[in-house]
């Protein structure tokens, strides 16, 4: 190889092969293209509708959401119960994906396909399960009536208890699929690594599977959370009047009241406010997250 | 760029810190396999396997893949159990141990370095494991890092190193607690040739230094051959022959184990009742009286190197072969070979000033010490 010729002279090969290259970029355009039309544009359209006063350029309707009075008070509800479920998603959720990790490959499918099966069915269908199952003569009552353990029916729907259970509920499949794909590329070796080097089973999971799960479970937590932010079926179904979400009251907004002005700041607020838990959670645990994809298989 | 960092591609030029030995002598540990059984399903890995390490020794287990060897250094390291059989360190049984009690190192094939730790505290694990004093954890990880010469990459992410240095980290990790034992899981198979045989010098130091037993796994024979003082030969989950590498070598006690270590050639061979061998395809027969009639199918390993260009003395083997290939190798010349009764045979020489190589076509006369022709049974023939 006298001449080079399979080698760049300059060395300037190798640095143009670490850039992204520019001509592959349009494998992005499609994506792009909708996510423009679908998200921005309307985005963009509702942020406008919610600065829009009676004469022109107004904060009045941020000053309606924000200022003190219910609609606050509902905003920091819903924060507070998308924060509770997503934490509940992830300590449930968790067990359960190492327990699909753990599994050899053959059965995994199989346990994953039936992880999987509640999201077959509609949220709507789903939510209504649950008025069948806590309602007052429905299946929870009628058993604990029935072994005399209760002398009426206890109130179950309606409450923030039934949000939450529901709510969790359909959201853990999500949260099962996103820390399960995490956990199986961790290198099952190094676990081995760990025992020989003077690890307990305990030990070794604390110090070596955790830390590299941990990714997985913080992206879950941001993407239960994100989705629990914009739930509106379940909490208008079996909450009460207490547990109403910041969706439903955009809702009210849009559909009864017609003060779409109002329904947009909230839906602004809201998108604002998840960015911003997300981007705080993302910061707050970027070294935990930057190692998944890492997770030391080879 | 890194001015300390190690140039691992120099084996010659002392990348060992043998200062940084200052600790006397560990001494290894005692390792008895006692009949050790192990089967998957319906498929057997091990049989029967005995086989007493001594302390300090460096043992290996050569075999190709399937042949058992990781399943008896699993065995060993507490991965998977044993179906029947003992296996004992320093006279104690350690079958019912888990991994974490049985006090070994441990480099894999991969390396299995984690990657969410940096370097120091990959190899600071077994030490914090074993709750260790910060002090002495500090003390022993710089010491280890210094004999393996990567002190300056302490602090650096595991992804960031490259194969040779990853390996080192490996190895440091797994020689910090000073275990008496150590295994190793094929540790150089994923490095190129140069940097594995710089590896192969370093281990072997590193391991008279320390004075540590070495079970050390691999199917590379010449690996098996450089770095030994023992060698086992598993085939099928059973020990083929168990020996110094230069008694592998010399004496093979089978066609598998002649065939497996180091080149040969194999050749048919006649046991007569009357006490002669007949190695038809060279056209030789001389008088053996040890193999007089044995049983079973037979063959004659002739190294390369036995097979020589002088003038025949005594009771020697004469063979006129006729050249088909000659490689040049610098040092020395392999040639391929065709002998009058159509069999194809290796031979090499050591090249001397300007010899003149032979030429495809030509005809030479070889000779060959009956002495150094091995004699060795077909044991898969023989109904095992």
């Amino acid at each position: 190889m006298s001449d080079g010729v399979a080698m760049p002279r300059d060395g300037k090969g190798a640095a143009r092969g670490r850039r992204a290259p520019l001509s592959s970029l349009w494998l992005l355009a499609p994506a792009a293209v909708l996510f423009l039309f679908v998200f921005i544009l309307p985005v963009g359209e509702v942020a406008l509708w919610s600065v829009q006063g009676e004469a022109g350029l107004s904060a009045e309707n941020y000053e309606a959401a924000l200022g003190a009075g219910p609609y606050r008070t509902i905003l920091f509800g819903t924060l507070q119960l998308s924060f509770g479920v997503a934490c509940a998603c992830i300590l449930v959720g968790y067990p359960a994906a190492y327990f699909l990790a753990s599994r050899p490959p053959r059965n995994r499918t199989l346990l994953l396909l039936l992880i999987l099966t509640p999201l077959w069915v509609s949220v709507l269908v789903r939510t209504f399960g649950w008025i069948v199952v806590l309602g007052r003569e429905g299946l929870v009552n009628s058993m604990l009536l029935g072994i005399g353990a209760v002398d009426g029916p206890l109130q179950m729907l309606y409450t923030r208890g039934a949000v939450y259970i529901a709510m969790v509920q359909v959201l853990l499949p999500v949260a099962i699929l996103v820390m399960f794909s995490t956990m199986t590329t961790i290198n099952r070796s190094l676990l081995m690594a760990s025992r020989i080097l003077g690890a307990s089973p305990w030990r070794g999971f604390v110090h070596i599977f955790l830390p590299l799960s941990a990714g997985g479970a913080v992206n879950a937590w941001m993407l239960t959370f994100v989705l629990a932010l914009g739930f509106f079926i379940t909490p208008a179904l079996v909450g009460g009047p207490k547990e109403t979400m910041i969706a439903n009251l955009i809702a009210t907004q849009i559909t009864l009241t017609l003060d779409w002005g109002l329904g947009s700041a909230l839906g602004m607020v809201l998108v604002i406010a998840g960015f911003a838990v997300v981007g705080a959670v993302a910061l707050l645990f970027r070294r935990v997250t930057t190692l998944s994809g890492h997770g030391g298989s080879r | 760029m890194v001015p300390t960092m190690v140039d691992v591609n120099k084996p010659s030029s002392g990348t060992l810190n043998r200062e940084a030995f200052s600790k006397s002598k560990a001494t290894g540990a005692t390792i008895e396999f006692q009949s050790v059984r192990k089967a998957y399903g319906s498929v057997t890995a091990l049989h029967d396997f005995s086989l007493t390490i001594h302390p300090g020794e460096f043992l290996t287990i050569l075999g190709s893949s399937g042949s058992g060897k990781t399943t008896a250094l699993n065995a060993l390291a507490g991965f998977s159990g044993a179906d029947s059989g003992d296996i004992l360190i320093d006279g104690k049984s350690v079958i019912d141990e888990p991994p974490e009690r049985r006090n070994l190192g441990m480099v894999f094939q991969n390396y299995s370095l984690f990657p969410h730790m940096t370097v120091f505290d990959n190899i600071a694990f077994p030490l914090r494991m074993r709750r260790a004093p910060r002090r002495e954890i500090n003390e022993r990880v710089e010491r280890v890092l210094e004999i393996v010469r990567l002190g300056a990459l302490a602090k650096r992410m595991p992804r960031d190193l490259s194969g040779g240095q990853q390996q080192r980290v490996a190895f440091a990790r797994a020689i910090v607690f000073e275990p008496p034992v150590l295994l190793m899981d094929e540790p150089l198979g994923a490095l190129d040739l140069k940097l594995r045989e710089a590896l192969q010098f370093e281990i072997k130091e590193i391991q008279h230094q320390l004075g540590c037993t070495v079970v050390y796994v691999t199917h590379d024979q010449r690996e098996a051959l450089a770095m030994s003082s023992r060698i086992v030969v598993l085939r099928d989950g059973r020990i083929e022959q168990v020996g110094t590498p230069s008694e592998m070598y010399d004496a093979p006690k089978s066609r598998f184990v002649a065939d497996f270590i180091g080149q040969t050639n194999l050749l048919a061979a006649d046991l007569s009742k009357a006490g002669s061998v007949s190695i038809s395809e060279l056209g030789a027969v001389y008088r053996d009286a040890e193999f007089q009639a044995r049983p079973g199918s037979w063959y004659a390993s002739v190294r390369p190197e036995k097979l020589q260009r002088r003038p025949a003395e005594g009771s020697d083997i004469a063979v006129d072969v006729t050249v088909q290939e000659a490689v040049f190798l610098g040092d020395v010349i392999e040639y391929s070979a065709r002998t009058a009764h159509g069999a194809l045979i290796h031979f090499r020489e050591q090249r001397r000033d300007r010899d003149r190589i032979p030429e495809r076509g030509e005809t030479i006369g070889l000779v060959l010490r009956p002495s150094d022709v091995v004699l060795v049974p077909d044991l898969s023939k023989a109904g095992r």
